[in-house]
Order: structure tokens, then sequence, then C-alpha cells
């Protein structure tokens, strides 16, 4: 379509600048400036600074990698060479000195003086250590007390839980209670009177044996 | 193009590089943020990585301490069963304990006390075994101090019956012993070392650590010290009735003096066997003449108790017989024999005289009168050789000197001055006082001559002089 302007010349409208236009293409112009520059500020400010760090960062970590993988290989083989160590530690802890336990025993048989104290000996006896979360082994023996006086075997029950004549009870629960029975006396031997009775003392747990000891090691120094 | 055209051209355009340009950022800002996100992980793997480094050296003196320890925890707990050695040691042991073996058998590992998922295997042996119950603690504490670590699971003794010690006179119990050993089975094979840098100078470091780890682990152990004197509980130490006799000695002084007698038998037995391997004959003569005062009272001591007939305690009795009896008699028989043919020889009158004469020289006049003494007793053996007799008369000539010596010199006294003038008696002050020749100084002591820095006198007979 034309459009043809018929007015005289004194009535038509004069030309004016478009400013309008100019706002226009400046806004644009101004917008898409902004947003350019931002995005030039986070390319090459702000990731291209975390780039740097992160480079930095590496190259520290790489410094450390083989720090990192030498302590590993120590800690792993600590723990390969202290299993036996460890388990050593297991076994001993079990393990009852028999020599010390006899030898203990035989004192607090000596320390009786005959006809005052007891005179005590054995027809036999049997020891046994245990691996049972429950039964942890036990001392038993066929005793004879060569006294008229049956009194006597709690003179001995007492030596045997007297500390300072033994350490037994570090390692045994109190003897089982006392019960005897008369043999037939032989007037050949003195004394010719005897009394026969089970001893028999439950070993401690492992735990409580090493802990007595441990103790007892403790005091003495 | 008209307004319209060119506004529709214009708004498509600049929306469009809008649009691209919010675009850019946007993936930027993601990219910032996954690269953040990836430093703060950096950061604490570093943070991470540094604390385990800080640990570092620790680890590294655990590792060094445990190696330097592994050879003393792989003899504790080997790797090998090494039952062969094991079975070896047990007859050593046994002979020194004096106990006897009459069997031993390894024992089943698939019982309920085998543990199956353990580090260890346990190899476990069953010994019988006759002796006493002293021999038996020797025995056993020779296992319980092996350097292997050894535990006595179970033992059963069984008294000697009262008949069978009568008999025998000694107490033969009968033991079954089980004894257990252990074998470690690693968890993997695999046991490799890592290198540590100056590991020498690092270990040397840490070498008081080392010896405290070392000596932790020393296994526990008992130091048994024999029967000393106390009876064996496993025999019936009852004696026979003696209505005669109240004051009888109980089984326990018996076996108390029998022990007695027992010790100084190996005592006399030490000094004789000492004199055989003397390296001279001074040492030879010290120790037999020792031996025979301990031969003398042993005997006497033997016959008191055997003429009041204390000892009724059968094994005692026996004792006294094997152990104390019959070897004295060996003993005296070998020590007279050796003095019949004997009497020291030249060469030995020789030593001597040469060993006093260097003593005197060096002015040890006690020690010369020693070795006198040794051999004094046995020159009495020598009169009718008249070669020794002369060397036996040099001797006692020494042992004088080395006494009148030995005695001047203990004499204390100060010298403060000396005038001699010619013509006239010359004078010296001892201790503060004038003297001169003939002039009594102490008991047995006269003054003899005096020179310019020396006096002689006279004393017990003899010229000695004394230097100042």
């Amino acid at each position: 379509m034309i459009t043809v302007n018929l007015l005289p010349e004194e009535y038509r409208r004069r030309a004016k600048s478009p400013i309008g236009m100019i706002a226009a293409i400046s806004a644009a112009v101004l917008i898409n400036t902004s947003l350019f520059a931002y995005w030039g500020y986070l390319h090459f400010g702000v990731s291209a600074n975390i780039a740097t760090t992160r480079d930095v960062l590496q190259a520290d970590l790489s410094g450390l990698t083989w720090q990192v993988d030498y302590h590993n290989s120590l800690e792993a083989e600590i723990a390969t060479r202290s299993q036996r160590e460890q388990t050593l530690a297991e076994i001993t802890k079990s393990r009852v000195l028999w020599t010390k336990t006899m030898d203990e025993l035989i004192d607090v048989v000596q320390n009786g003086r005959e006809g005052v104290d007891h005179f005590i000996w054995f027809n036999d006896l049997e020891a046994e250590v245990k691996v049972d979360r429950t039964k942890h082994g036990e001392l038993q023996a066929a005793g004879v007390s060569g006294a008229e006086d049956y009194a006597q075997l709690a003179n001995f029950a007492e030596d045997l839980e007297d500390p300072a004549l033994s350490s037994l009870m570090d390692i045994f629960a109190a003897p089982e209670p006392l019960q005897a029975s008369q043999e037939r006396p032989d007037e050949t031997l003195i004394p010719s009177v005897t009394w026969s009775f089970p001893l028999k003392m439950n070993l401690l747990s492992p735990a409580e044996r090493v802990e007595n000891r441990e103790t007892a090691e403790g005091e003495a120094q | 193009m008209n307004d319209k055209q060119f506004w529709s051209v214009f708004g498509g355009l600049t929306a469009a590089l809008a649009g691209l340009f919010g675009y850019l950022i946007y993936s930027e800002h993601q990219s910032v943020d996954a690269a953040e996100a990836e430093v703060a992980s950096l950061r604490d793997r570093i943070s991470n990585s540094r604390a385990i480094v800080r640990k570092t050296p620790e680890v590294e003196q655990e590792v060094i301490i445990l190696r330097e320890i592994s050879d003393r925890i792989r003899e504790i707990l080997p790797d090998t069963k090494d039952l062969n050695n094991v079975i070896r040691d047990f007859q050593e042991y046994m002979q020194e304990a004096e106990v006897t073996s009459q069997g031993f058998k390894p024992t089943s590992n698939s019982s309920s006390r085998q543990r199956t998922r353990s580090a260890f295997e346990r190899v476990s042996y069953q010994w019988e075994l006759v002796g006493n119950t002293f021999q038996f603690l020797e025995f056993l504490n020779r296992i319980e101090t092996h350097s292997r670590f050894m535990a006595v699971s179970k033992f059963d003794i069984r008294a000697a019956n009262r008949r069978a010690l009568l008999d025998e006179g000694l107490a033969s119990h009968r033991i079954v012993l089980d004894v257990e050993t252990y074998k470690y089975v690693p968890p993997s094979a695999k046991e490799g070392e890592v290198e540590i840098r100056s590991y020498e100078r690092k270990r040397d470091l840490l070498s008081g650590e080392i010896g405290l780890r070392r000596q932790a682990l020393s296994l526990q152990t008992y130091r048994y010290q024999g029967a000393r004197g106390r009876r064996d509980p496993l025999i019936d130490p009852r004696v026979p009735a003696r209505v005669d006799d109240p004051n009888a000695w109980t089984v326990q002084r018996q076996q108390e003096e029998v022990d007695e007698l027992v010790a100084r038998v190996e005592e006399a037995q030490g000094y004789w066997a000492a004199s055989n391997v003397a390296k001279s004959v001074l040492e030879r003569m010290v120790q037999r003449s020792e031996l025979e005062k301990l031969i003398l009272r042993l005997g006497e001591d033997l016959r008191r108790i055997e003429d009041e007939g204390h000892v009724t305690y059968r094994p005692a009795q026996t004792r006294i017989d094997t152990l104390v009896a019959e070897p004295l008699e060996v003993l005296r028989l070998a020590l007279d024999k050796s003095k019949a043919i004997e009497g020291p020889s030249i060469t030995a009158l020789q030593s001597v005289g040469d060993t006093m004469v260097g003593y005197i020289e060096a002015l040890e006049y006690e020690q010369a009168l020693d070795s006198f003494d040794a051999i004094e007793d046995s020159l009495a053996l020598l009169l009718d050789d008249p070669e020794r007799e002369e060397l036996a008369d040099w001797l006692r000539l020494l042992c004088e000197e080395a006494t009148i010596l030995r005695d001047f010199s203990a004499i204390d006294f100060k010298v403060g001055g000396v005038a001699i003038i010619e013509g006239l008696q010359p004078v010296i002050i001892i201790d503060g006082k004038r003297r001169t020749v003939g002039d009594l100084v102490a008991e047995e002591l006269v003054v003899h001559s005096v020179r310019p820095n020396a006096v002689d006198f006279i004393f017990r007979g003899a010229i000695v002089t004394r230097e100042f």
C-alpha cells in the first residue's frame, strides 16, 4: 500500500530525531554488553582462578600421594607382624606355670609341723588346664593327713589360702569344702591314724589369673 | 524495511544475543561450581593425607621395632613344628633332671581343645615318666623355661607305693605329662618389607625401646631351686613305730640330715676334681688339704648318725648308703693312694721354693708363708729321701726368713736423723729418742749399725735393714 500525504507544506509534520530507536538500541547494546562482560568475568576471572587453585592443589596432592602410600604400606606391615605378637599374647595368657604351683604346694605341705599344724602327703596328684568358657581346669589330689586330730585338715586348708605362704590363690579358687574319712589304723607306723581326703582346687579364668599376677607384681614393686 | 520490520529484527537479535550470553553465564556458573567442589574435595584429601603423613614417623618406628624383635618372636612362636629338635631337647632335659621316660606319643589335634580358627596350630605330645616329685619339677621347669613357648596342659602323678619305696629306697612315681607347643600359621603368606630410608640410623636411635620390647617378650618363667631339704609330698612319710626311742628323728629331720651329708660329699668331690685339674702344685695341695679335713669331719658325722640309729626312714637310709658312705669311701681310698705314692716331688718342692723366693723379693711375706703352709704337712713324709729333705730344709729356712721379715716389717717406728762422726759412736734418732749401736729399740730389736741412709738391726738373730 502506498500512502500519499496531500496536506499543504505548512501543515505537514516536520521530521523528528528517532529518540525511541536510539534508546532501544542503546538499551539492547547495554544489556548485551553487560551480559558479555559478566560472562567474561566468570570465564576469565573466577573460573581461571579456581582452575589455578585446583592445579596447585593437585600438585600438592600428587606430592603427598606417595607418602600416604608409604604410610599405608607400613601400616600393612605392622598389621602382619603384630599378628604374631598378638597370637603369642593369646597363647601365653592361658599358660599355668606348674613348676611354681607345685613348688608352692610343696612349701605349704612342708610348712606343717608334724603333730602340731598338719602332716600331709598325697597318693596321687592330677592337674589340667582347660580351654573352656566356664571350666578353666583344676588340680586334684588324693590327700592323706597323718594325724588323729582331723582338725589338722582345716589347718592345711587355711595354709593353702594363706598369701604369706604361697600365691596359690592367685590362680586357684578356694579349695572345695573339706571332707575326709578315717583309714584303718596301722600300729606299725607313726602316726598310726590317718585321714584320707580329696583335694580339689579349680583354676581361675586366664583373665583373672593375669589380673592377679599383675596385681601381685605391682605390689611387689 | 519499514519500522515494524526493523523493530522485529532488532528485537529478535537483541533477545538472541541476550539468550546466548545468559546461557554462557549459566554454563560458566555450572563449571565454576563443579571446580569449586573439586577444589574443596582436593583440600579435604590433602588435609587427610597430611594428617596421615604426620603419623608416619611413629608408624615407621613401630615397624622398625617389630622388625628388630621379630627374630625373638619367631624363636618363641616359630613357623615350623620342628618336633625332632623338641624331642632331642626333652631327652637332654630328662637326663639333666634324672627322670626316665617310658614312652611318648603325639596326641590328637582334633580334640575339642584344638582351635581351628586361630593363627596357631597346637602340637601336643604325651610323655610317660618315672621319677620323684623333685626330679619331675626339675624337668617341668626346663620345659617351662624353654626358648620356644611350651605349656604343660595336663599331668598325672601316681605315687610310688610304700612297698616299692622300701624295697628300692628311691621314689619312682609314675607320671603322665601332656606338653603342648605351637606353630604359628600366618593368615597370609606375604610378609613383605617396606624400604625405610636411613634404617640403620633410625634403628640405632630406637635401641632403648627395642631392648624394652624384647624384654617384654620374655615369657613368664619361674626359678626352681630344687628340693631344698623338703620332703617329697607324694611319699608316705611315716616311720616305723619305735617304742624304745621317743626322741627318734622325724622323716623331715632325717631327710634334712641326709641332704646336708650329701651336699658335703659333693663339696668333697668338688675338691678332689679341682685338685686333679689344678694348674699348680700349690693349688693342688691346697685342694687336697681341704679335702682331707672334709673327709675326716664327714666320716665322724656319718659314724655318729649310724651309731645313734637315727635314720630309720628307708629312702633316707638308701641315700646315705649310695650318696654318702660309698662315695666317701671311694674318695678316702683315692686320697690315701695318692699320698702313698707321692709326698711332694723334687719339682714340686723346687717350685714352692721358687715361689716363696719370688714372694719374699716382692715383700709379700704372707703369700710366701701361705705357700709354705700348703706343703708343710707333707714335708714329714720326706725324711727317708735326703735329696728332697735338703729341699725341705731350704723351704723351712725360707719360711723362717719370711716370718722374720713379716714381723720386722710390722714394727712401726720413725727415724728422725743420723749423726755419724769419725771416732765416735754413730747416733740415730728413732721415734724422737737418741739411739746408738747396741740399744734396744723394741722387743727383740737391737741397733746393729748405722749408715747414712739405712740402719741395720739385729732381730731374732738375723740382721735386717730399714732404709730411710
